[in-house]
């Protein structure tokens, strides 16, 4: 089955990296093999798993954390950063639509052409960061960020 | 029992229970990181009960309503954002610590909450993302 290895890319909307690894397998399971290979191709490509680069700078000092937005096309997922004291955090985004083209007749909106959303890190046992921010249709974005520690950053990605 | 019995009664609990109508969240002090629940009903209504559990252990009960984004910008703090193409709601929750919770939250039109904030009587902050 052909792998597909995804990798993001400091502000770039959605870049793969894709490389196919030939393993031996039956005869019998081949075409059911290059089917799925094929939909995994088409998912990845279709942007069913981007994920969108980074950064969180402390605002204080000249110093720059990394974040990364799994699943950045869709409206909510998950985040993973790194800030810049080495603390690694974890946590979720979820967004609301912001600009918005909606249609004349039925006045339901069909496209998002920006969105505002918020971002809950969860680095140490007691050290949550927050972040609220904007972002356009294609993924990139700004943001400020306050944690519980009473620190404050700036989120570009 | 027969098996068939148990799946009905279980569903039925669930059914009854309001399981599939509500909506969890865990929400973070801002003050020391500590995880409460907060649990609203039925949220794609546009208005209805909300509780929660502090992380000390007590229980919060409350109610939440639509509002004007406009106006629910100006009760939350500068990282909750409100857009007027999404649906703002305020919310409060009287918990048996004798804590009161004010929150604002925000969702797509019509569909569940997307994230939101409250904020206690000693201005501590508590953030959310559904």
């Amino acid at each position: 089955m052909a792998s597909v290895v995804t990798k993001a890319a400091p502000n770039t909307a959605w870049f793969f990296e894709m490389s196919p690894v030939e393993k031996k397998g039956t005869t019998m399971f081949k075409p059911l093999r290059n089917s799925l290979g094929f939909l995994a191709l088409v998912a990845f490509a279709s942007g069913c798993a981007s994920a969108r680069e980074g950064y969180l700078y402390d605002t204080k000092a000249p110093r720059r954390g990394s974040v990364v937005f799994h699943d950045a096309q869709l409206t909510e997922g998950s985040v993973v950063a790194q800030l810049a004291n080495g603390e690694r955090c974890t946590g979720k985004f979820n967004t609301i639509p912001d600009q918005v083209e909606v249609d004349d007749e039925t006045r339901q909106i069909y496209r998002e052409d920006s969105q505002v959303g918020l971002v809950i890190l969860k680095c140490g046992a007691q050290h949550i960061v927050r972040c609220g921010f904007q972002r356009d249709h294609a993924g990139a974005g700004y943001g400020r960020c306050s944690d519980t520690a009473g620190s404050h950053f700036s989120l570009y990605f | 029992m027969n098996p068939k019995l148990v799946y009905l009664t279980m569903i039925g609990s669930l059914l009854l229970g309001g399981c599939f109508g509500s909506q969890r969240a865990q929400m973070y002090s801002m003050k020391d990181g500590s995880a409460s629940t907060l649990v609203v009903d039925n949220p794609g209504a546009s208005a209805g009960a909300i509780s929660g559990k502090l992380a000390s252990g007590g229980s919060c009960h409350g109610s939440f309503s639509t509002l004007d984004p406009a106006n629910a910008e100006k009760l939350a703090s500068p990282e909750m954002m409100f857009t007027d193409n999404a649906t703002a709601s305020v919310a409060m929750l009287s918990c048996e610590s004798g804590k009161v919770l004010r929150c604002t939250l925000a969702r797509r039109t019509g569909e569940s909450f997307s994230y939101g904030e409250c904020r206690d009587q000693g201005g501590t902050e508590y953030s959310m993302v559904f």
